[in-house]
């Protein structure tokens, strides 16, 4: 078999030329873009294409600060920080939350209940898809305070082996201040019929 | 240049190359990732193309940019968006089970590599642009993956003709 009778094989299987889906409406994605989120500062020339869209690009000085507060987080006694934003969903990016950081430990914690969490302006249940190594990335099934991305970067410092153990495909509810900081036990494990009492309770 | 200026070109490169990019990224991921979860990857790479939009290589002030310049680079962004969604099995097209199968006994890079040269047309070195490969290893992984698909259907076939010709061997020794 030669290259272009492959090729003609290739392209016969192309599953988009079976796929029913409708076409996208360019102008409402554009729209949604612009809207949902700020450029980056283009003197910022080093990043990665394959950041998701959670990373929130932040002006250098408030990204230092960010930064900053992260590390003294970290030597405090936290574990986990994470990039993510949040949006008000009315066109404004309202940024409430660009790092997190486990401001305790986060072992031995109870389970959570809705009345403890929900006071936090960031608070979303959503499933690990994947762990690689220190970087943990979300899936948002469910925003419940804040809102915007549907994908949650968290990396766990490999520093506090004792935080909470992050598995591919388990449930998990995150909540976090505004200034970006996760409370003690504010990452914690969540099983469906834990989730199903969540989902009854009254979160404003 | 005034900040107003400068958010309008922004605006009206971002403008461009979604007229251009959006299409065929569409495209990009009806073939690898389930139809229910197309909508939402695209509208993530089109927030990052935003957010990058200074950074996207090709784009041109007042002229619609180049497909060939752009969508590797685009393809790029789109890989990051869907590697962070649950993967998720692609409606295949039956008739070419075979060929489906073959793909799916590749490595995840030689099927990517397939998957940009025969579907989204792209030559050695734009893949290696939408990888992160050098163009020299893509190369290598290409004829290397071809090779395996060849073998593998050409494998197929033979077991195929071979059941075929033992069932009409049974037919005419009853």
């Amino acid at each position: 078999m030669n290259d272009n009778e492959l090729l003609t094989l290739l392209r016969d299987a192309d599953p988009a030329l079976t796929s029913r889906a409708p076409l996208p409406d360019t102008n409402r994605l554009v729209e949604a873009a612009m809207k949902n989120n700020s450029v980056t500062s283009s003197e910022n020339t080093d990043f990665d294409t394959t950041t998701p869209a959670v990373n929130i690009s932040v002006g250098r000085g408030r990204q230092r600060f960010f930064g900053i507060a992260a590390a003294a987080a970290l030597l405090l006694g936290g574990g986990i920080t994470a990039g993510i934003t949040a949006n008000s969903g009315n066109g404004h990016s309202t940024a409430v939350v660009k790092e997190l950081t486990l401001t305790g430990s986060n072992r031995k914690c109870q389970a959570p209940v809705p009345d403890q969490l929900r006071g936090y302006p960031t608070f979303f249940y959503g499933t690990v898809t994947s762990v690689k190594g220190p970087l943990i990335t979300l899936h948002v099934d469910h925003w419940l305070h804040g809102g915007g991305s549907r994908t949650i970067l968290v990396s766990n410092d490999p520093d506090f082996p004792e935080n909470l153990t992050f598995t591919v495909g388990q449930h998990y509810m995150v909540a976090a201040e505004s200034d970006g900081s996760i409370p003690s036990c504010g990452a914690n494990w969540v099983s469906d019929e834990t989730w199903s009492q969540f989902t009854d309770a009254p979160v404003k | 240049m005034t900040e107003q200026e400068t958010r309008r070109l922004r605006r009206a490169r971002f403008e461009g190359l979604a007229q251009v990019v959006t299409a065929p990224l569409h495209r990009y991921l009806l073939r690898r990732t389930a139809p229910g979860m197309v909508e939402d990857v695209l509208s993530e790479t089109m927030l990052v193309l935003w957010r990058r939009i200074d950074h996207v290589p090709g784009l041109r002030d007042g002229s619609l940019p180049d497909g060939d310049d752009v969508l590797p680079w685009c393809y790029r962004v789109a890989r990051g968006c869907l590697a962070n969604v649950p993967q998720v099995a692609v409606p295949v097209v039956t008739d070419h089970s075979d060929l489906h199968a073959a793909l799916a006994a590749l490595g995840e890079l030689d099927r990517e590599v397939i998957r940009l040269w025969a579907w989204e047309e792209l030559a050695p070195r734009q893949i290696a642009e939408a990888t992160g490969m050098t163009a020299n290893a893509v190369s290598v992984r290409l004829h290397r993956a071809k090779k395996k698909i060849a073998e593998q259907l050409q494998s197929g076939r033979k077991k195929a003709e071979l059941a075929g010709h033992k069932m009409s061997e049974g037919r005419s020794g009853q």
